[in-house]
């Protein structure tokens, strides 16, 4: 019987343990990252020909998300990133065409300025060029239109170009971190179901307890 | 012409309310501990529902908060809060609604209950060992419950101000 009381003491525990983690658990798997914020250098041709530009691939699940941190600190730089359906890109690839880079407009994504003093806001673009000190955080979820973009699962290839204004460098270098929504909502409803379950099974426990010391 | 089955001593409904009135004060007991027992936690169900949509406005103003706060401070960008934004009206619609389904399903365990509870002291005031006063007394409170019983199940929603 007290092994019995313990058993009910320690699930009904476990239980309120468990409901109270989930949400701080979880939290901790709120972006996954894909690619690790780093600095990339490219030619200053990257912008005459798709086969210099910077490229990273990626492929999208519906209404899956991605976030781009993108920045520029370096001086006589400009970098423009534009993301375009991977069917296209082997396209434009192929095509090998002089200034395709800055010629062929790529899918819509939304960028955001956090100010404290405005409210939420984000702006609707198919392109972002950043100078020196510049950053953009973007969200992308495979187009969109001016007012807003929406989920088009599929591939799609991240590209950057820039220029170098110095005469005597040719480098292009820019920041980039690419994330992903986490796995958060899923682990916090795995927790909390396995908390109610030992609760329920606590519950249980103590009803079969009081009926077999004969209480009722 | 005979009288039917059903309404002779043998029959099944005539059977039924003997087996209540012939139960003994301990099987009697136990009726009224279960049907209370179901009446606290159905009822208990049906307050955590009610006060969980009466609060649903005041948990979507925080959230809507705490989503600015999110976006200001870098955490998620604008399409997220967003997206946030719209679950957090869709949850909160939510919590104002689950009391109808929920406080129904209570009303129904409570009602179970009650009933428990009536057949307890219906078995109470047919105990011939019993005090006349204390059997008079159990069948009052039988029809009490029947009283509250029907008055729950016809109306929904009765109200006592005491001023």
């Amino acid at each position: 019987m007290k092994i019995f009381r313990i058993l009910t003491i320690s699930t009904c525990l476990g239980g309120i343990v468990l409901l109270s983690l989930a949400p701080i658990i979880s939290a901790q798997y709120e972006t996954t990252t894909i690619l690790p914020a780093q600095t990339i250098t490219i030619d200053k041709k990257s912008q005459q020909y798709f086969e210099s530009c910077y490229a990273y691939p990626i492929h999208l699940n519906l209404n899956q998300k991605i976030r781009i941190k993108f920045s520029v600190f370096y001086e006589n730089v400009t970098a423009t990133l534009k993301i375009f359906g991977s069917g296209s890109y082997n396209q434009y690839l192929k095509e090998n065409q002089t200034n395709a880079p800055q010629n062929k407009i790529g899918k819509y994504f939304v960028y955001s300025t956090h100010n404290w003093n405005q409210n939420p806001g984000g702006t609707y673009v198919q392109s972002v060029t950043a100078a020196i000190d510049d950053s953009y955080d973007i969200e992308f979820m495979g187009d969109g239109s001016g007012s807003g973009i929406w989920s088009e699962p599929g591939d799609y290839v991240i590209i950057v170009y820039g220029n170098n204004a110095f005469v005597n460098s040719t480098e292009v270098k820019f920041n980039i971190e690419i994330t992903t929504d986490g796995s958060r909502d899923s682990i916090n409803t795995t927790i909390s179901s396995i908390g109610c379950v030992l609760l329920i099974a606590a519950a249980v426990l103590l009803i079969v307890s009081i009926k077999k010391e004969g209480m009722i | 012409m005979s009288i039917p089955k059903a309404r002779t001593e043998e029959g099944a409904s005539s059977k039924l309310v003997d087996r209540i009135l012939n139960i003994d004060h301990k099987k009697a007991t136990k009726f009224i501990f279960y049907g209370i027992t179901i009446a606290i936690i159905f009822g208990t169900i049906a307050l955590v529902s009610r006060s969980i949509s009466s609060n649903a406005t005041n948990w979507q103003n925080y959230m809507t908060n705490k989503n600015n706060y999110d976006y200001w401070s870098g955490l998620i960008g604008y399409q997220e809060y967003l997206e946030r934004s719209k679950e957090i009206a869709i949850q909160a619609e939510f919590m104002k609604f689950q009391v109808a389904i929920f406080a129904n399903i209570a009303r129904i365990g409570v009602n179970i209950g009650l009933l428990l509870v009536l057949i307890g002291f219906l078995g109470y005031s047919a105990q011939k060992e019993f005090d006349s006063r204390y059997r008079l007394i159990s069948l009052i409170i039988a029809g009490v419950i029947t009283v509250v019983m029907m008055f729950t199940l016809m109306f929904s929603n009765i109200t006592v101000n005491i001023a």
